[in-house]
């Protein structure tokens, strides 16, 4: 019987990624990336808003309403469309991780590791609303590109046009790499819409903003 | 039949730097003994170019001027871990710490020719933050970083020639700026202070700085019109200024041509777009290194300093062993100056506490012995088969073929250190006593590492699958067309590759001294120094390894000096025993008439008007003493010509599906000869059989 010939497992790569590569790649994914998510995200709450009515019928609500791959969601399965854009942004976060150095985690670094490679790329970005209220609301986050990589607050949410208390009940975190909103409404929070700014903790500059619209 | 779990055997040809760096992490412990690692190494010893031996008096011997540079970050590591595991299994030898082998070299010396006679500019670097090989949790290797050290390298030179000073109430000095307050300073500068004074000049630079703390790449595309206006202004004044410094002062010349050298290096940055190009700082490897400068404004009293002959020097840059004409790919000229610089730790070089094969191949050998690798000595390389190309598999080695030049007594393994001062060491020739016939052997003057010497006590080929799996060639580039021919004429880019990867020869002596050279008349520290006169115009004071020889009679200093040798080969034949000799008498002559006539510039007290006093060498004249002519394929230093890269093969290849390539001609990121690019080569081969170590792991193969 023949001995099997062994031969080598092809590299990913067999060039140095020169650091012009790196930023000239980077700039074009960013740009790529947010245009990307930015689609995503007004297809997705166009998609929310279509099927509002069929969510909207319990008493109270509580639910992770996370509009990101999650088709199990009272909210509803994302439409096919929003499959499509996250599936193409999950393939460009996966292939463009492969051109940062770190890229793809090792399982065993040896002893000898030298400069630390850098974190790998976080994937798409994950964005949850979580809500407690006892009336049918609307919640629309809206946050500048990049800024889900930073820490952010929220100013109180005050009404649009009419006198009513602010709802300070509003919270934005980062958690495990996703962003968290929540909002409490009182359950006798006056309807009409409401207003806040969402701002960047380190300068308070504005980042993005979240409204909510109560008993549409 | 094998088993899916059997060790993969991997044959290592060449037991120098590259090929024992693949055979080191190929070995390592998290591989839990997947591969079975044997070298195959020509005659006694291992090292390849960088093999010493201990001669008479235990004498260290070397094929020429070994230092390693601060910035060697991938050796340095790999010597730590080498260290730190022989301690654990050889408690008791000297050197126990790598500290101990390794120290600092601040002190480096350019020549400069003035008049008939020479000048010398020795200059101490500061300590670099940590040491060679830390861990770091950062990459530095960034242009916009590199650019932002240029100006802040400027901004000291200017202060040593007193202007900053001046200067030191200048708007420039103030805290940071927006971008767009930025571009206004500059658009006012250029607009109303015309660059004239020595406060706008001050000013310039400043701006400049500040310019690389705040743009980013992207900016550079977008903003780059101003600060390139910015930088012609600036480097017009300091051309100006150039040209009005006297005779006289001529520290304060040289401090001008740097700061012209940065300018240009700073301008042609932004005029060939660097920060952004995908090829890096390749981009600008088909031009000459002082061909760029010049392109990028530099002046003719730049690019002629001794600091731009010192860097050809250090790189052996002359085609065909020529001196007059200097060539050297400005991309890796550019990142080398930069890694050199700019990232070196601790000292910007380091030298070694004994001879080069005592300091990394004993410790290399002990540790790989331990791990289980086996090493085959007196096994020359004859070639390279493959498989025949009806066998309608992609193409891969079938074979080694071997000369086995002498046979161990009894059939084991031969045993090629030995003991000198408690240092594990390599002999300058072979333990003729373990070999079969060994008396005959020494009589008949066998010559194991000349290319010349075919005498064998047999032949020996190895079979794919039956004795070997994978192959890791290890030999010279040089070497390749007398060893590898059947893979160059399958494979267009190995034909290429040794068509362009051009090599050259080079020459070196060392004297031992009854002088310190304090005595000689030397006047500064201990220094490397180059720029000096060819054919020598290299030389390293190495007096502390005066303790680690044996001397009878009272030796105070040693001196190493090395240049290119004028190629007798161009056509790539192999050396004649003839040829080899005429040309090891041509570099004893060399080194007579060098010391002759120019050792009195930097020994004073050496010569006499009839010439060099003979009697201050140890054993009383110049045959006494060690010179070697480096001709052998194997020993020739591998160049960085322009336009030759990109014909450099990548250990990573797949052109055959079962060998790798390791030395430092192959494609490492630094494509430099040296020994950094030789362990990162030895990595790349490593990664290429077994995924390790990550690339990402190894420091700055990933660099503009």
């Amino acid at each position: 019987m023949t001995t099997p010939r062994r031969k080598r497992v092809p590299p990913a790569r067999t060039a140095p990624l020169r650091a012009g590569t790196v930023c000239e790649a980077l700039e074009q994914g960013v740009r790529t990336a947010y245009a990307v998510i930015d689609e995503y995200m007004r297809r997705g709450y166009q998609a929310a808003r279509d099927t509002q009515n069929t969510f909207n019928t319990r008493g109270y609500m509580n639910d992770n309403r996370s509009n990101f791959d999650n088709r199990f969601n009272p909210w509803g399965s994302m439409p096919p469309m929003g499959e499509q854009w996250m599936a193409a942004m999950r393939a460009w976060a996966d292939a463009f991780a492969a051109f940062l150095p770190g890229g793809f985690p090792q399982p065993w670094a040896p002893p000898s590791a030298g400069y630390c490679a850098p974190q790998a790329s976080q994937g798409p970005l994950a964005l949850s609303v979580h809500v407690s209220s006892t009336q049918p609301i609307e919640v629309s986050p809206t946050l500048n590109p990049g800024c889900e990589l930073i820490a952010l607050s929220v100013d109180p949410l005050q009404g649009q046009g009419f006198a009513a208390p602010p709802i300070d009940k509003v919270t934005i975190t980062k958690v495990a790499g996703n962003v968290r909103v929540s909002v409490t409404v009182p359950a006798d929070q006056p309807a009409g819409c409401y207003r806040g700014a969402i701002r960047k903790t380190v300068d308070g500059c504005i980042a993005g903003d979240l409204t909510v619209t109560i008993g549409k | 039949m094998m088993r899916p779990d059997q060790p993969a055997r991997v044959a290592v040809v060449g037991g120098g730097c590259a090929a024992l760096t693949a055979a080191f992490e190929l070995t390592r412990p998290e591989h839990r003994g997947q591969y079975e690692v044997t070298v195959y190494q020509m005659g006694w010893r291992l090292g390849g170019k960088g093999a010493s031996g201990r001669g008479v008096n235990d004498r260290i011997e070397e094929h020429g001027l070994h230092l390693w540079m601060g910035f060697y970050e991938n050796a340095f590591q790999l010597m730590r871990e080498c260290y730190e595991e022989r301690h654990r299994i050889h408690p008791n030898c000297r050197f126990a710490d790598w500290r101990d082998a390794f120290k600092p070299a601040p002190d480096v010396g350019v020549a400069d020719r003035v008049g008939d006679g020479w000048e010398f500019w020795l200059a101490q670097f500061p300590a670099g933050q940590g040491l060679p090989g830390d861990r770091s949790d950062r990459d530095p290797f960034t242009v916009t970083f590199y650019l932002r050290q240029s100006v802040i390298l400027i901004e000291e030179l200017l202060r040593s020639t007193g202007m900053a000073d001046e200067s030191a109430a200048a708007p420039g000095a103030t805290a940071a700026r927006t971008v767009d307050t930025l571009l206004s300073a500059m658009t006012n500068l250029l607009r109303y202070g015309q660059l004239a004074g020595t406060a706008a000049l001050v000013e310039g630079i400043g701006i400049l700085r500040e310019v690389f703390d705040v743009f980013s790449p992207g900016m550079f595309r977008e903003q780059m019109r101003l600060p390139l206006v910015m930088l012609d202004q600036v480097g017009a004044q300091v051309r100006l200024r150039l040209e009005q410094v006297v005779e006289g002062d001529r520290q304060l010349r040289r401090v001008w041509q740097v700061i012209d050298l940065i300018l240009a290096i700073l301008r042609g940055s932004f005029r060939c777009g660097l920060a952004l190009d995908p090829r890096g700082f390749d981009a600008i490897n088909d031009y000459d290194w002082r061909e760029w400068l010049r392109l990028n404004g530099a002046s003719e009293q730049s690019v002629n300093s001794g600091f731009m002959r010192g860097i050809y020097d250090l790189a052996f840059a002359f085609e065909d062993g020529d001196v007059t004409r200097p060539r050297l790919a400005a991309g890796v000229a550019l990142r080398g100056a930069m890694r050199m610089f700019f990232t070196y730790r601790g000292s910007l070089f380091w030298r070694m506490s004994a001879g080069m094969g005592d300091i990394v191949f004993s410790p290399l050998y002990q540790v790989l012995k331990e791990r289980g690798v086996r090493f085959e000595f007196f096994h020359k390389l004859r070639n390279v088969g493959l498989a025949p190309e009806e066998s309608g598999e992609a193409p891969f080695v079938d074979r080694l073929e071997f000369d086995i030049q002498a046979r161990v007594k009894g059939g084991g393994e031969y045993q090629p250190l030995v003991d000198v001062h408690n240092v594990p060491s390599w002999p300058a020739r072979p333990d003729y006593r373990q070999l079969v016939r060994g008396e005959a052997l020494e009589r008949e003057g066998r010559a194991f590492e000349a290319a010349w010497d075919d005498r064998r006590a047999g032949t020996k080929t190895l079979q794919v699958t039956r004795d070997f799996d994978f192959v890791v060639l290890g030999v010279s580039v040089a070497a390749l067309p007398h060893v590898a021919s059947e893979l160059i004429a399958r494979d267009s880019t190995w034909q290429d590759m040794v068509r362009h990867v051009k090599t050259a020869t080079t020459q070196a002596f060392q004297v031992w001294m009854r002088d310190s050279v304090a005595e000689l008349g030397w006047p500064h520290p201990p220094a490397n120094l180059s720029g000096f006169v060819e054919p020598f115009d290299t030389w390293a004071d190495m007096s502390h390894l005066v303790p680690e020889e044996s001397w009878e009679e009272p030796v105070k200093s040693i001196a190493y000096f090395c240049s290119v040798l004028p190629d007798p080969l161009r056509d790539g034949a192999l050396p004649t025993r003839q040829l080899q000799k005429e040309q090891r008498d041509l570099v004893r002559a060399n080194a007579v008439r060098f010391l002759n006539e120019d050792a009195g510039t930097l020994w004073p007290q050496a010569v006499t008007p009839a010439g060099f006093r003979w009697d201050s060498l140890a054993g009383g004249g110049f045959d006494q003493q060690y010179w070697t002519a480096n001709i052998n394929p194997t020993d020739r230093y591998v160049q960085s010509l322009p336009g030759s890269s990109k014909y450099r093969l990548s250990p990573l290849d797949m052109t055959f599906d079962n060998l790798t390539i390791a030395g430092d001609w192959t494609a490492t990121g630094l494509d430099t000869g040296c020994i950094e690019s030789a362990v990162i080569s030895g990595r790349l081969a490593a990664h290429a059989i077994s995924q390790r170590p990550a690339l990402q792991d190894i420091v700055g193969y990933d660099h503009p």
